[in-house]
């Protein structure tokens, strides 16, 4: 039985033994090589020298198959929480554009849901976090806080 | 906001954690700890233990802590590696920190050896267990069929090997290996398909594929 160290460029260290042909490793791949290669960043030979671990290690296989699922689900998530965030803001858009649609089709109530759609369009408008912000600027300049209003300017500006 | 979106570039986030600012953390710790929570709980969904909310938000305060104390974030070499990191740290935190208290428990075991009186009559904890049937002569085959394919796998180039054993091994499907292995679609099922058929000309001498 021949047992040597297996060092790689990047860090890539296992104990490795060798008995009749076979390597058997002993220490796994280490947090950080596991989630650069999880990354795509690794280069291709270290890649390699990975896979080539991954392929007899079955806890280190585990491992990237279970990040891979988590990080999935989480960007998954992630999308999920962007949609609910999408809907929360445009709430009254969406509810006046509904209104506007519905009073072709319930004629008996025309003149009602296009109210409707009108008000919750302005509740839309006066809503949005650009129109407040523009409401500060503008009473700031009302006031003749040219620093405040400088501010909040240079603040829609880089938003 | 069921997620928490970092306010300000990752980078910097790291580099001002490095130099341990309060403040940086904070942001860290708010902007991960849905994902921290996430790979907790999916590694202890993996080891069938059931815990409550609390345990659960505890392993991910200890895992903030660890990573705080340890000054591990000088591992995180590159910042697109972060999440998968992250992920990682708490598998192994959170499994590390079951096998402790699992061992723990060990004391509360009973052995199969020990006699127990029922109605009178004293039986081992071993015959009150059902005993399942088993066929030794499948058991055999079957055995030596898993040791006949193993070996067939091991002869494979490693990229095949590597993709069967996610396939096959692992279950996951064709797309999320290819994701894994960065690789298209279309090698991965044309390495699947090849190693498949290697193993079968492998074992066809052995049995009728």
């Amino acid at each position: 039985m021949v047992r040597k160290l297996v060092y790689s460029s990047r860090g890539v260290k296992h104990l490795s033994s060798e008995k009749k042909g076979v390597k058997v490793h002993r220490i796994c791949l280490s947090e950080e090589v596991l989630s650069e290669y999880i990354g795509g960043v690794l280069s291709s030979k270290e890649r390699d020298s990975v896979e080539e671990h991954l392929s007899r290690c079955s806890r280190c296989r585990k491992m990237v198959s279970d990040v891979h699922t988590v990080l999935k689900k989480s960007s998954a998530g992630k999308i999920r929480a962007k949609l609910r965030g999408w809907l929360k803001r445009n709430f009254w858009l969406i509810g006046s554009f509904l209104a506007f649609v519905f009073s072709f089709f319930l004629s008996g109530y025309f003149f009602q849901l296009l109210t409707a759609a009108a008000l919750m369009g302005a509740k839309w408008v006066f809503d949005s976090r650009t129109s407040k912000t523009l409401i500060m600027v503008y009473e700031a300049w009302k006031k003749g806080d040219k620093e405040g209003t400088e501010e909040l300017l240079s603040r829609f500006k880089t938003r | 906001m069921y997620y928490n979106v970092c306010t300000m570039p990752v980078e910097e986030l790291l580099k001002r954690c490095l130099r341990k600012e309060r403040k940086a953390w904070d942001e860290f710790v708010r902007s991960y700890d849905n994902l921290v929570s996430r790979s907790v709980r999916y590694k202890l969904k993996s080891m069938n233990i059931h815990a409550c909310g609390a345990e659960i938000e505890d392993t991910v305060q200890e895992i903030f802590l660890y990573i705080w104390e340890k000054d591990k974030l000088r591992g995180v070499s590159d910042v697109s590696c972060l999440e998968g990191w992250i992920a990682i740290v708490s598998f192994n935190f959170t499994s590390t920190c079951h096998m402790r208290r699992d061992a723990r428990d060990i004391r509360d075991t009973h052995s199969l050896e020990e006699f127990h009186t029922c109605d009178d009559v004293s039986v081992s904890l071993g015959e009150m267990l059902e005993s399942p049937t088993l066929n030794t002569e499948d058991m055999v085959y079957t055995n030596e069929l898993v040791d006949l394919v193993e070996n067939e796998v091991l002869k494979l180039p490693v990229k095949q090997r590597l993709a069967i054993k996610f396939n096959m091994y692992d279950g996951k499907k064709q797309k999320d290996i290819a994701e894994i292995m960065d690789l298209p679609i279309s090698h991965v099922s044309t390495l699947i398909k090849r190693a498949k058929n290697s193993i079968r000309k492998g074992i066809k001498n052995i049995i009728d594929v």
